[in-house]
């Protein structure tokens, strides 16, 4: 592509007119009403670490079930991220939001499982899991306005394989973006960085995903029928 | 990318009117087809990723942190094996020390076979004598011994 320079693709972004004049206070994470619940859970409070987990249970199985697409696997991870969370509360910096950070380690224990279960796969376990199989049963026949099951799995499967190319910060902030539906403004407010680094680590993260997909060439990127 | 374009992509990829160069970027995209190619792969990027959206808040059965709690406890207790059995650290150990069990290995058995003490059964066999009978005179009964002490000494070096 003559208008992807490799400069051009890794010259930081040049500032929007006002820019400057546009930047938003930043977010202090030490002093939210977040950030005493965290202090409570470091200094070993159980009801502060049942409030963490009471508040998040359901965003971080919600999370996990959207990658995973099986309610059995969704509530063995859940389990799983919030045990991370206690044993690794007390290096939570109050650099980001909790949430973030939550965030951060939930699509970290989905992208491990996947990688577990793809080698265990080779032996012996099949690609489909109970939850694809029902939804195939109760399926409409394909309409003009959704796709088919099998080729939403198959596109399911081709983005969860795309998004294991790129590094673990990319992916969560992409998933952020366009999973969660975050804006520029609001991922720099979770996060701690400024929008201009955070429109830079997208793009970049954007790119990363298509040359995967060129990559895969049997799997090129087609628009889903919507 | 143009630089214009990249800077007001996430706008573009929302549907939104970029904040910005509104005209000149419309203008942009249609004349320039790199770009406009660019985008509209990062839109159907964008739409796939949504597929990863949960079709609605989910909640995890009862008994959720209960079963969070079960699984701390359980973490906490083999937490110290766990270190060396699951941990990166752990596997490098553990291939560690098999690699020196193995060079050791290797080492005592040749320095032995060298030192001949790993003979075979009957490079062994040959090892087994029988003392010269000490009889006769005195001359030859104190030959025998001496016989037998130099044989004894020579097999003990």
């Amino acid at each position: 592509m003559a208008c992807m320079s490799g400069i051009s693709a890794t010259l930081p972004f040049p500032l929007t007119a006002g820019g400057a004049s546009r930047a938003k206070t930043k977010l202090d994470h030490r002093t939210t009403e977040e950030a005493a619940l965290v202090r409570r859970v470091q200094a070993e409070d159980e009801l502060a670490f049942r409030e963490v987990v009471e508040r998040y249970q359901a965003k971080v199985f919600s999370i996990i079930y959207g990658i995973l697409r099986n309610r059995n696997d969704a509530e063995d991870i859940a389990q799983q991220v919030f045990a991370k969370i206690y044993f690794s509360i007390k290096n939570f910096d109050f650099r980001s939001s909790l949430l973030t950070w939550i965030y951060k380690i939930t699509v970290n224990e989905c992208y491990d499982y996947l990688r577990k279960k793809r080698v265990r796969k080779l032996v012996y376990e099949s690609d489909f899991s109970a939850d694809d199989s029902l939804r195939m049963e109760n399926s409409e026949p394909a309409t003009d306005h959704a796709p088919p099951v099998d080729q939403r799995l198959a596109q399911h499967d081709l983005i969860l394989k795309l998004l294991s190319k790129i590094s673990a910060e990319d992916r969560s902030l992409i998933l952020l973006k366009e999973v969660e539906g975050h804006s520029v403004e609001e991922l720099s407010q979770m996060t701690g960085m400024n929008e201009n680094t955070i429109k830079v680590k997208l793009f970049r993260a954007r790119q990363k995903l298509m040359k995967a997909a060129q990559r895969l060439e049997k799997a090129p990127l087609t628009p889903p029928a919507i | 990318m143009h630089g214009s374009v990249r800077n007001n992509l996430e706008d573009l990829l929302m549907g939104k009117q970029p904040a910005s160069e509104g005209q000149g970027l419309r203008r942009h995209l249609s004349d320039c087809s790199e770009c406009s190619a660019e985008v509209g792969s990062m839109k159907t990027q964008s739409e796939l990723l949504k597929a990863l959206r949960a079709p609605e808040e989910m909640e995890p059965t009862p008994g959720f942190y209960a079963r969070v709690i079960q699984r701390i406890e359980e973490r906490a207790k083999d937490s110290i094996w766990a270190a060396f059995l699951y941990s990166q650290f752990g596997t490098r150990l553990a291939y560690a020390s098999l690699t020196i069990a193995l060079v050791l290995g290797t080492y005592v058995v040749a320095q032995e076979s060298r030192d001949g003490h790993l003979g075979t059964s009957s490079a062994i066999a040959q090892d087994f004598h029988y003392d010269a009978p000490v009889t006769g005179s005195q001359a030859q009964q104190r030959d025998a011994v001496l016989a037998n002490f130099a044989i004894h000494q020579g097999s003990l070096q």
